[in-house]
């Protein structure tokens, strides 16, 4: 009996293990190419064994490359930003001191979350265009704000209804106003919920493409508009691009790994935890 | 700011002795605000709201007006600018791209509804089972989760390209000459990048997923092996139905997801040749050089009446088990 159990275990590894090999093998694979010369990288059959190289790194981080990685980096650490300031007063607000209405708004909030953003681009991209935002930062920092935003507000509600009462009910006895009872309570309070949120804003705006597609070009485009005027634009240079694809995917896979456990509760808007 | 502390602080510390003693936390903390706390708190939660209604709502809504109009976004919109339904007639009756995308968002959609997500719920089940090294697992399973659907394509197109990619080699059709191109070929291209996506989506169903499992009540399960249910059936029978409001959640993130569709088939070739979608649609039509806002518009409006089915559904199931 034992034996049985013993034996269709040890199947259950072996499918387990190839099927995260498989599942796993597709960005190994891009990393690989990173490593290799361009002519490895194209080769037919692909090249399995290479001794790695850290030229083609080298030549996209000397390259036009690090601009469109600093303007993911300003939209997104900006947007972020914005969110925690702006979205922190509103959570505490609907949580800690709903008042008339608070359930309506909040899922007026979750409703902008869940919209196309395709279907609100076109009088937003002429909007941009006559406020000469077009191609430039400030559009995208605006825009990421917003649509983080509804994340913001009902993660950090979900932080913030985790604290007792007592300790609001406590601060307010001792006459504490608004803006103190935020920053020297709440704030050190929820200083890991504050640090998750502002990881998955990041991920988000970091990854963000449509927008960044639409209404930017040259001047303002980030990390993923590299890769693709790559794509179409100079031909393929696999290793070149595996390279700088990697590097684009640094930030966002420290940031997930830092944030594993408190990317779910974002991605569901706080009702899983 | 120091002056509202001052005012509004002792203020209120007056108040509760005067407030009624008997009703709930809530409704006493909710009397007890002054006027001003009232227009601090309208603030703190107004200006947020008022971002959204302006840059997301604000411009849905005037998409469904543009899609009246014949409008080429320059200058005013004049009354002869307005042709009523013209725009719908011409989308549904002669604009040959339409119907294409729709059915390419439409198979997307079943496709991950009923390909993707099931794979996912079911490798959760499977990890939630304690197997040796599931959070390595985990890991590998959320890394297409963080990475940007721009990377997800280029990953994609490493294993889907003709010649050199990694797939048509290691099948050895590159060698036998009898190359699939995933990409190019339009009577399959979208089942090839319906692949990428699925990839990306079984990990995201399978993290949420997972978590989901790990907060049901573990003695829910120990009572139906005592009672001699099998291992699916305490699945189907006990612990399916407990996770519905999970299970909303993932139908409904399904379903915004395809309909989101974008980033992957524009990066392959620009949503062209078999990766027509409705997003890329609005794009092409209304932010290139033709300009056609009003018709980009009607294709919008489309999109957004499709995506208010599962928005509606999701706000109500949700609306009612928090109350």
């Amino acid at each position: 009996m034992s034996e049985v159990a013993g034996r269709s275990k040890v199947l259950w590894s072996i499918v387990g293990w190839l099927v995260v090999f498989v599942f796993f093998f597709p960005v190994l694979w891009m990393w690989l190419e990173g490593f290799k010369t361009e002519p490895q990288a194209a080769s037919t059959p692909p090249t399995i064994l290479f001794v790695p190289t850290l030229a083609e790194f080298q030549e996209v981080l000397s390259g036009d490359f690090p601009p469109f990685f600093i303007n993911s980096a300003i939209a997104s650490i900006g947007s972020t930003l914005l969110v925690l300031v702006l979205g922190l007063p509103a959570a505490y607000a609907l949580a800690i001191r709903p008042v008339k209405r608070s359930r309506d708004v909040l899922f007026f909030f979750i409703s902008t979350r869940f919209l196309p953003f395709a279907a609100s681009l076109v009088p937003l991209y002429l909007l941009a265009r006559d406020l000469q935002l077009l191609d430039n930062i400030l559009a995208l920092v605006l825009i990421y704000t917003t649509i983080n935003l509804p994340l913001g507000v009902w993660l950090l509600r979900s932080f913030l209804l985790e604290i007792p009462h007592d300790l609001f009910e406590a601060a307010r006895v001792d006459g504490a106003s608004f803006h103190h009872e935020i920053l020297r309570i709440v704030v050190p309070l929820i200083a890991p919920g504050l640090a998750a949120t502002s990881l998955i804003c990041l991920i988000f705006s970091w990854n963000e493409f449509f927008y960044a597609v639409n209404l930017t070009s040259s001047v303002a485009a980030t990390a993923p508009l590299f890769l693709v005027s790559f794509i179409s634009g100079r031909g393929l240079f696999y290793a070149k691009l595996a390279a700088a694809a990697t590097l684009a995917s640094l930030p966002v896979l420290l940031a997930g790994w830092i944030a594993q456990r408190q990317l779910i509760r974002g991605l569901t808007m706080g009702a899983v935890k | 700011m120091a002056n509202t502390t001052a005012t509004t602080a002792p203020a209120r510390k007056a108040k509760p002795g005067t407030g009624a003693v008997a009703i709930s936390g809530r409704r006493r903390r909710y009397n007890v605000l002054t006027r001003r706390d009232k227009i601090l708190l309208a603030l703190m939660v107004g200006i947020p709201l008022a971002l959204d209604i302006i840059l997301i709502w604000g411009p849905t809504v005037a998409s469904i007006f543009f899609s009246f109009t014949n409008w080429d976004g320059i200058g005013g919109i004049e009354a002869k600018n307005i042709v009523g339904l013209k725009n719908y007639q011409f989308m549904f009756t002669g604009y040959t791209l339409f119907w294409p995308a729709f059915t390419h968002n439409v198979i997307w959609l079943l496709w991950l509804t009923f390909v993707a997500t099931p794979l996912g719920m079911l490798f959760a089940v499977l990890l939630d089972r304690d197997i040796r090294g599931s959070r390595i697992y985990q890991s590998v399973f959320y890394l297409p989760v963080v990475l940007s659907l721009v990377v997800i394509g280029f990953i994609w197109e490493l294993q889907y390209f003709p010649t050199d990619g990694f797939i048509n080699n290691a099948l050895g059709l590159v060698k036998s000459g009898h190359i699939i191109d995933w990409l190019g070929d339009s009577r399959i291209n979208l089942y090839a990048i319906l692949g990428a996506a699925s990839w990306r989506h079984i990990g995201y169903i399978m993290i949420l997923y997972l978590a989901g499992l790990k907060s049901v009540d573990p003695s829910l399960r120990e009572a139906a092996r005592v009672d001699g249910a099998t291992e699916v059936q305490t699945f189907f029978n006990v612990v399916f139905p407990v996770m519905a409001p999970i299970n909303v959640v993932i139908v409904v993130i399904t379903a915004i997801e395809s309909l989101r569709a974008f980033d992957i088939a524009f990066i392959i070739n620009q949503g062209k040749n078999g990766l027509e979608l409705l997003s890329i649609l609005i794009t092409n039509n209304s932010i290139s050089e033709a300009s056609l806002v009003g018709f980009g518009s009607a294709i919008a409006v489309v999109l957004l009446l499709i995506s208010l089915v599962p928005i509606v559904t999701f706000l109500t199931r949700v609306m009612r088990t928090s109350q």
